[in-house]
């Protein structure tokens, strides 16, 4: 055993000290200022609503964790200290982010993978800062934070973003002196005069040095600039022309910043120059075209004579020992990942919201077998301009309190491949741009509200139409004026088609089959067609007015997540019913497999959803509980009675101990709890003290069988102990403490 | 080895008990932790006013226990050797004979111990840590159930040498015999109306070879590790409590526990519980704790308030 001072002075070097109350509130106010950084990033993408209920519970469970971890604690918090509670808190606080990330994904689009790791990670060093028992972990966790802080500076969008790191950095500074200066001033000094204004100031005057860095690398030199790129190599993320982002080489920010650029939209494996056979210069560098082939010497200098061979092998040899020979004969790769893009009739690019299906053609009439393009559909509206700054936006704006379309969410489209005239669009479309077009007759609207480039054979290729659409508010469906169906009865007939038919696009009715929609109904299986058929008439049936749309549906399957982008294809032809409701049509989706259309819904909309569909299970709940809690002292005895005959094929001590903890829970709820420092004994017979003398020998008896069995090593109750036990445990269990 | 003491020495510690609590009247708790020190092996140190009954105490033990009872009128001017014995030459046998002092007894009452000098003071309580003296170059050793009743007056402090608390920490316990209540009183001089009478010792009294047998009997008590635990985190309490200036040192655990060990053996168990920890650990941990500005009774309820007795689980 070393001695105090040398066990002191290692656990000072291996950083298991005991931590004071300072360390620990600064590790802990940096790891907050991490999470509130993230939440600032995670604020520009999701919707709020969530998120502030993901971080209102996030702080509940912070604060609770906080106060579990008070030493001092006496009564209900130092009984829920347990090792058990405070693990299960802890989980519940790491993994609540995830949780809720589950259920936004359910209803709304979530967020990705990497954010919901960088909100555990924050927990871990918050969890860290606040349990940690060493300065290590109190170390670790400052680490932790600084990294989370710094990151989510660098990947934010928003300027304001910087102020985080700045506020991290002045924390962190501020904590490293008020920790650490003592044992530089006592090492480095021979002698330490305490002056108070010494370390704000040099926390100023650090804080200063840094920004004035910072600002200096920030590109406001056209030399730092350069350095900076140097430093944090990138082929884009940011506002600075660069030519390799142009050309879209590299993933990530590269292709957030080629997206500015027409032929870079999109991930590379599409873009044009990979429609030629031919290999170029992007091939050598990709994994797809396989490893430079290594011929043999002798097959090159089959036809050279021996001087020019010699002069050859000279210039051959030179060139690999410089590393700059590069190979355009290449060995085929053996695994050749299928472009199936690059086979598709139709191809484009669709970064968005991905389930949503985007119209190309609208059919109003059926006659039975087929559709048909009603007789007002020629009409070709022209688009009305907004000028936005130096952009040129066509849209169709016509707002009404009652239409059930609101707000406005960015998309855009890249068509690398289209023979169509139409621009496939979301219900809902408001404005549209192309960039450098400010031209009105470049776009038109049909009467079928499907967007047209009036006059062209097709989109041209490498077109980027940006978008700006609505979303459906649930709420304001409801609130329509002058329907006399509900909207209830027109989701049952979706619903029904969804739950109780088959999608299967090869299932085409027999040519002999007269009516396909009498086919569809036996076999109770169908395209998609017949699904967006069945749907209408239905609907129709209710006096309400349909339509058939045919276009893309973005399939979340083809979804890349780090970009949010999605390729459609010729396979994702789709046809989907809207209906008329009031004003507007609303898109509705009868196939099973394809994604309802999403529907804004606020969370008192939904609360009111959920209040009116479970009242009767919250009364009879509520009932169920209120009997419980009137009966709650008898169902405990019951349940102490069952327990002492289940708890039979127990050992004696485990039975004792089952059955202290019920009468330790009988007392708590009474409003009796035992003081952690008074012995079960004491504690009992100071309840009971106004009863007679005899009850308090056999409650002192019941102790004494206890004692024996956990304090003096005995392996059981006594003989007659058994129902000495058990009569005076149930007459402790039905006293009524709270009277007492 | 069966831990459970002679049902014979059983009875006759109750009986003792029994003389005890009639010598003693209204200080029945008293009495019974004045055997819990007797049984640990434990010295008592008896701090109270004068006229309260600690000589009438001291002699009763001894006068039932029937061994040889040993008495110290602590003044400025004992000696040493006035306590421990002495060698003297004999001119007749021309051979050095020693001549005991009061320790080689039974038990020792060591009245007004801090009215003697720190010399004096140390000789006895060498005597009482080592359980033998050396005279002379030569240990000779002290009875078994060697016993030491030290009592002093907490007023009248001038010309007092106080014991500093390194002695102190030999005393197994510190008792206040206090005050007795109106009854008791009331059957005092009840008593001293009537003629007065040899102390008598009844049938069936311990005896002090059945004193060293319940002494045994208590070193083998059963200590379950939950309530090891338990002292273990209150004399780490009391090392870290904010008006404690010296907390429990290792030998005061030992001695705790041993006491808690005897006053579970008079209760006629074979095995320690939580209270018996609790019961003996006033008198245990005042004579030990240093506390800031007095007031050591308080400091220990708040330890025990403080931590977790171990329970059933």
């Amino acid at each position: 055993m070393p001695a105090p001072a040398v066990q002191a002075r290692r656990d000072m070097g291996s950083g298991t000290m005991p931590v004071n109350g300072r360390r620990r509130r600064g590790a802990i106010a940096l790891a907050v200022l991490a999470m509130v950084a993230i939440y600032r990033l995670r604020s520009t993408g999701e919707g709020l609503g969530w998120l502030n209920l993901e971080y209102l519970v996030t702080a509940l469970i912070g604060g609770g964790l906080l106060w579990l971890h008070n030493e001092r604690a006496h009564g209900v918090q130092r009984r829920i200290q347990s090792i058990w509670f405070r693990r299960a808190a802890g989980l519940a606080f790491l993994a609540w982010p995830l949780i809720m990330n589950g259920i936004t994904r359910s209803v709304e689009r979530g967020a990705g993978a990497e954010i919901i790791a960088l909100a555990i990670l924050a927990g871990l060093a918050f969890i860290s800062a606040a349990w940690g028992a060493t300065r290590r972990m109190i170390g670790i966790s400052v680490v932790a934070s600084g990294f989370m802080t710094l990151f989510v500076t660098c990947i934010s969008d928003h300027s304001a973003a910087i102020w985080f790191a700045i506020l991290w950095a002045a924390g962190c500074l501020w904590w490293l002196i008020t920790n650490h200066w003592e044992r530089i001033s006592t090492c480095a000094a021979s002698r330490v005069e305490y002056q108070r204004w010494w370390r704000p100031a040099t926390v100023v005057i650090g804080m200063g040095m840094a920004l004035g860095v910072g600002w200096g690398v920030s590109g406001r030199w056209r030399e730092t600039r350069g350095k900076l790129w140097e430093i944090m190599p990138t082929s884009g993320g940011h506002r600075w022309q660069d030519a390799a982002a142009r050309s879209g080489v590299g993933d990530g920010d590269a292709v957030v910043a080629a997206r500015e650029h027409a032929a870079s939209f999109a991930p590379i494996e599409s873009d044009l120059f990979l429609e030629s056979e031919d290999p170029s210069l992007f091939d050598l560098y990709s994994d797809a075209f396989g490893e430079p082939a290594k011929r043999k010497r002798y097959e090159q200098a089959v036809s050279l004579s021996p001087e020019q061979l010699l002069h050859s092998h000279q210039r051959i040899a030179r060139s690999e020992q410089s590393s700059q020979s590069i190979s355009t004969d290449r060995k085929p790769s053996p695994v050749q990942r299928p472009l199936e893009d690059r086979k598709s009739l139709a191809l484009f690019h669709w970064i968005g919201r991905a389930g949503v299906s985007l119209a190309v053609e609208r059919f109003n009439e059926f006659d039975g077998v087929d559709w048909h393009v009603g007789s007002s559909q020629g009409i070709l509206r022209p688009a009305t301009q907004h000028v936005d700054g130096d952009r040129h936006w066509y849209g169709q704006i016509h707002d009404t309190e009652v239409s059930p379309f609101v707000g406005a969410v960015p998309e855009a489209i890249k068509f690398v491949r289209f023979r169509s005239p139409v621009i496939p669009t979301p219900a809902g479309v408001r404005l549209w741009h192309v960039a450098k077009v400010d031209r009105g007759d470049f776009f038109a609207v049909n009467a079928d509200d499907c967007l047209h480039m009036p006059g062209r054979e097709h989109v041209p290729d490498d077109t980027i139409v940006r978008l700006v659409n609505s979303e459906i508010d649930r709420e304001r469906i409801d609130s329509v004026p002058g329907q006399r169906v509900k909207w209830s009865d027109v989701a049952s007939i979706i619903d029904d088609l969804r739950s109780h038919y088959t999608f299967d696009r090869a299932a085409d009715p027999p040519q002999e089959s007269a009516s396909p929609l009498e086919h569809f109904y036996q076999t109770r299986r169908g395209s998609d067609l017949m699904f967006a058929t069945a749907a209408s008439e239905r609907l129709r049936a209710l006096e309400l007015r349909t339509r058939l749309v045919t276009g893309f549906y973005v399939s979340p399957e083809r979804r890349d997540g780090m970009t949010g982008e999605t390729a459609i294809l010729d396979v994702d032809t789709h046809a989907w019913v809207e209906v008329k409701w009031g004003e507007d049509w609303i898109p509705l989706e009868p196939t099973p497999g394809f994604m309802q259309p999403s529907y804004r819904v606020s969370l008192f909309y939904r609360l009111r959803q959920a209040a009116g569909s479970i009242a009767l299970a919250l009364m009879a709940s509520a009932l169920m509980f209120a009997v419980i809690w009137r009966y709650r002292v008898g169902m405990l005895v019951w349940l102490a009675d069952g327990l002492w005959y289940l708890a039979r094929g127990l050992p004696d001590r485990r039975r004792v101990k089952l059955l202290f903890k019920l009468l330790e829970l009988r007392a708590c709820w009474s409003g009796k709890a035992r003081p952690i420092g008074v012995v079960p004994r004491s504690w009992c017979l100071s309840l009971f003290a106004s009863q007679e003398s005899g009850t308090l020998t056999e409650i002192g008896r019941f102790f004494d069988e206890a004692d024996r069995i956990w304090f003096g090593g005995s392996s059981g109750l006594s003989p007659c102990g058994h129902e000495r036990f058990k009569q005076v445990w149930r007459g402790l269990m039905r006293w009524p403490f709270r009277e007492q | 080895m069966d831990s459970k003491p002679p049902s014979r020495d059983m009875r006759g510690i109750s009986a003792l008990r029994d003389h005890l609590n009639g010598v003693l009247l209204g200080k029945a708790d008293k009495v019974e932790l004045v055997l819990a020190c007797l049984l640990a092996r434990g010295h008592l140190l008896l701090d109270d006013l004068p006229g309260l009954g600690k000589t009438t105490l001291a002699k009763a033990i001894a006068a039932c226990l029937g061994g040889r009872f040993g008495r110290i009128q602590c003044t400025p001017d004992l000696l040493p050797t006035d306590v421990t014995g002495f060698t003297l030459f004999n001119q007749k046998t021309r051979e050095f004979e020693f001549h005991p002092g009061p320790v080689f007894s039974d038990i020792l009452l060591a009245d007004e111990v801090n009215r003697t000098t720190p010399r004096t003071q140390s000789a006895l309580f060498e005597a009482m840590a080592e359980r033998q003296v050396t005279i002379d170059g030569q240990s000779r050793p002290l009875a078994r159930a060697f016993f030491v009743i030290a009592t002093q007056n907490p007023i009248d402090s001038h010309g007092a040498y106080p014991l500093p608390e390194a002695q102190l920490d030999r005393f197994a316990m510190r008792l206040e015999i206090g005050y007795p209540d109106v009854e008791a009183q009331m059957l005092m001089l009840a008593a001293a109306c009537e003629p007065p009478r040899d102390m008598e010792v009844a049938e069936g009294m311990l005896s002090l070879e059945g004193l060293e047998s319940l002494q045994d009997a208590t070193v083998r008590v059963r200590v379950a590790p939950a309530i090891q635990q338990y002292m273990v985190a209150l004399a780490n309490a009391s090392r870290t409590h904010e008006s404690v200036l010296l907390g429990i040192s290792p030998r005061g655990m030992l001695i705790w526990q041993r006491v808690a060990q005897g006053w579970a053996t008079l209760q006629g168990r074979d095995f320690v519980t939580p209270e018996d920890v609790q019961a003996v650990a006033r008198p245990v941990l005042s004579v030990r704790l240093v506390v800031r500005g007095g007031g050591a009774d308080r400091v220990i309820e708040s330890l025990l308030d403080s931590i977790p007795v171990p329970t059933y689980q």
